[in-house]
């Protein structure tokens, strides 16, 4: 893998104290298990590398509490050289010092040699916890690290935090804003969806990652947490009945011409659109549209879909030349 | 009017039991007492459901159809039979089934039935409290098949008045017994016996009801244990089961089991069946289609489902493969017709299309009962497929070869032919 593709395509590394949740977390955005099976979750106990290649390169690192790995027997270049951010999982509903001190060592260290590197704290099980001991405690954590890290003396370091569960979309959200973070054409994306969005009568429209429900990029409009929950559901629906049918038929026979791509529409019992499209082997596009003409004027939602779809191919093209090229010749052989 | 076999009459013996039984029900007597005046409405229950009938789209193809078995012989055994009511004519109670639930305390009767019949996602139902004696509720299918369910309480002392006091009532003209047993259950002989005596009460008032055997939150098993332990505990439900045509089906509200057990369940009651599938199958022909699928509305239970090129699968076929193939003689099941290696996948979009419904549900704060979808189209390299309204009761999924202009097609064909749907069973 050469350096260049490195930079372009961000790496993770999900960190935190023993039993904070973090297997948790990857078997249900990564792996998509049901959140209540996690209970079965065996608890890691080497370190772990769980790889995801999705949109981007996902590594999981799973460190048990007692390790320092920025001990000199640790290849510390190798661990952070290259990652995009690293993810903190806190355990809200545990004794958290242990955690808060670790953390800030850590980031202390990191600072001082790789000062780009993104830190991001999950508050994480926050669902146990009840609604006015949930913003205590995120905050209390807040506190904490903040004046720990100020102590060191690092002014405004990297450091975004988030509240999040396995058991609602919080997780799916946090991971998202973590990624969009690392998404250099972010700006580039918007602007797209934006064209898009005012010229189809779109309500909100948002470019998911496939496989983990995390989306890259929404429109600059205001996030509708209802509206995210039905496209982001939407996609699951999708992928269940396409795994049902999708198997290799014996005969295959063709009733005309059709594009390759997955497309969908679902129009509900009030007469909004659920509008999805995939856009090449990894993103998607969901979108909602309460338009009253969509329904008639579906010829020009594809059309402007598959403009979009051409323009943002374009710019991953641009970042990720490399990558694209051998996809390209990769995917007529699997469809 | 008199009723032999009115609730009414057994009502003050069953007071003295609820009173008898525990006294923490002493809090709940408002409750108690509404539960009471509810069943005392019973009697004239046939009568307010009568009027509130009305003969839509498939009532009146019932007449010619070949008849369920058990409809001519319960028309002798069916107690108010000699009496008809004013206004109400034969078919419409015929069309209406009697399904007794039933089985141990705590087994999961009412949960199941709220998944299934009234919009509970499996977590609502730990709000659910113990049943008290019987709760009546109603659920319409198709417009021509209405079931009463009798949701009986478990609890032991309701246990013994059904098979006493209530007996007759309770077990004459049953269409469908639905049993349930817990997986978990530490008594196993003892649930047995109760099973034993229902019954033998179900034998002497309606010999010629179908019993289904759920076993029930097979989720608590692991899964390396799931099937033997579920074969054991069916061929033991098997021996107690005095020569009743019996199906067992292994379930949980958590997963897509319990909708293959219900539509196995709703499959042998619907009257018209044959006709149906044989619209569906030409009509399958007409748009070319890979597969249709009939479900209901509102629980998104498959109704039936027809392959093309085929003779129809029907579905109840499915659950059978479950059990030992010994006893099966219908086990040839159709793998060469139907080329889908997911023989699971009904009860997968009914689980899919239901729990989506609750999310657009939860999302334009609508009550689950109100959403619905007015049309789904995917299309896919590998296949297309949409689900339309057809009926007032029922959604039509249908899958097509891809093609996308052939696939415009089929949509509106199955658009337009809902009206045809609607006249093709109306003509006979």
């Amino acid at each position: 893998m050469s350096a260049n593709l490195r930079q372009n395509k961000p790496r993770l590394l999900l960190m935190g104290q023993r039993r904070s949740g973090k297997s948790s977390i990857t078997s249900v955005v990564f792996h998509k298990m049901p959140p209540r099976e996690t209970l079965f979750l065996e608890s890691t106990t080497r370190i772990q590398k769980d790889s995801m290649h999705s949109f981007m390169d996902f590594q999981v690192w799973d460190f048990p509490g007692q390790l320092n790995y920025f001990d000199p027997t640790f290849d510390a270049e190798e661990i952070f050289s290259g990652i995009g951010a690293l993810v903190w999982v806190i355990d809200a509903q545990d004794d958290y010092t242990d955690s808060v001190t670790r953390l800030t060592a850590s980031v202390a260290n990191l600072q001082d040699i790789y000062p780009n590197i993104n830190i991001e704290v999950f508050v994480h099980k926050i669902d146990g916890l009840s609604d006015e001991y949930k913003s205590d405690a995120f905050q209390d954590i807040r506190q904490r690290i903040e004046d720990e890290l100020n102590d060191h003396g690092y002014k405004n370091p990297p450091v975004s935090y988030h509240q999040t569960s396995i058991y609602d979309y919080s997780i799916f959200e946090a991971f998202s804003k973590v990624i969009q973070k690392l998404v250099p054409p972010l700006g580039t994306l918007e602007n797209l969806l934006n064209i898009l969005v005012n010229n189809s009568g779109m309500e909100k429209a948002y470019l998911f990652d496939t496989m983990s429900k995390i989306y890259v990029a929404s429109d600059t409009r205001p996030i509708d947490m209802e509206v995210y929950e039905m496209c982001s559901d939407y996609i699951d629906v999708i992928l269940d009945i396409s795994e049902l049918y999708s198997y290799p038929r014996s005969e295959s026979t063709r009733l005309g011409p059709q594009m390759v791509e997955t497309e969908s529409s679902v129009t509900i019992h009030d007469g909004t659109m659920i509008y999805l499209k995939e856009m090449n082997k990894y993103l998607c596009l969901v979108s909602v549209i309460k338009h009253p003409d969509a329904k008639d004027k579906k010829g020009l939602l594809d059309y402007n879909a598959h403009i979009f779809q051409d323009a943002l191919n374009e710019v991953f093209a641009r970042g990720w030349e490399k990558q694209e090229n051998s996809e390209a010749a990769k995917e007529p052989a699997e469809h | 009017m008199i009723y032999p076999n009115h609730p009414l009459r057994t009502q003050p013996a069953r007071l003295s039991i609820i009173e008898n039984v525990a006294p923490e029900l002493a809090l709940t007597a408002p409750w108690l007492k509404l539960e009471l005046k509810s069943s005392s409405a019973a009697p004239s229950y046939s009568v307010s459901i009568s009027k509130s009938w009305h003969f839509d789209e498939l009532d009146a193809v019932h007449e010619s159809e070949e008849e369920h078995p058990f409809d001519k012989e319960r028309d002798s055994a069916y107690p108010y039979s000699d009496t008809p009511l004013p206004g109400v004519s034969m078919d419409a109670r015929k069309r209406k089934k009697k399904v007794l639930l039933m089985g141990k305390s705590g087994s999961g009767k009412s949960s199941m039935r709220s998944v299934i019949f009234s919009n509970f996602v499996a977590k609502d139902v730990r709000r659910l409290g113990a049943t008290i004696d019987v709760e009546y509720s109603h659920a319409k299918f198709m417009g021509n098949l209405t079931l009463n369910l009798w949701d009986c309480g478990g609890q032991d002392a309701f246990m013994d008045s059904y098979v006493s006091a209530q007996r007759s009532n309770i077990f004459s003209d049953v269409a469908v017994l639905i049993y349930v047993f817990d997986i978990e259950s530490r008594e196993v002989d003892r649930d047995l016996d109760t099973y034993s005596t229902i019954i033998r009460a179900l034998h002497q008032y309606s010999p010629s009801a179908y019993v289904f055997c759920l076993i029930h939150k097979m989720d608590l098993i692991q899964l390396e244990h799931k099937e033997h332990l579920y074969l054991e505990r069916a061929q033991l439900v098997k021996e107690r089961s005095e020569g009743f045509d019996l199906e067992t089906f292994a379930s949980s509200i958590w997963d897509e089991s319990l909708y293959k057990a219900w539509a196995g369940i709703v499959h042998k009651l619907i009257p018209n069946l044959a006709v149906i599938e044989k619209f569906l199958h030409a009509f399958a022909k007409a748009i070319k289609a890979e597969e249709i699928v009939l479900l209901e509305r509102s629980t998104f239970l498959t109704v039936t489902s027809v392959v093309n090129n085929t003779k129809p699968r029907p579905k109840h076929k499915a659950p059978i493969s479950n059990s030992p193939p010994s006893d099966s003689p219908t086990n040839e099941s159709t793998p060469e017709d139907d080329s889908n290696p997911n023989f699971d996948r009904h009860e997968r979009i009914s689980n899919i299309l239901k729990t989506y419904k609750h999310t657009v549900a939860r999302n334009t704060s609508n009550t689950p009962a109100s959403a619905g979808f007015v049309l789904l189209k995917l299309q896919t390299a590998q296949f297309n497929l949409f689900l339309a309204r057809l009926t007032e009761n029922t959604y039509v999924f249908v899958v097509v070869p891809p093609g996308e202009a052939a696939f415009n097609c089929a949509v509106l064909n199955t658009l337009l032919a809902r009206e045809a749907f609607e006249g093709v069973t109306n003509a006979k």
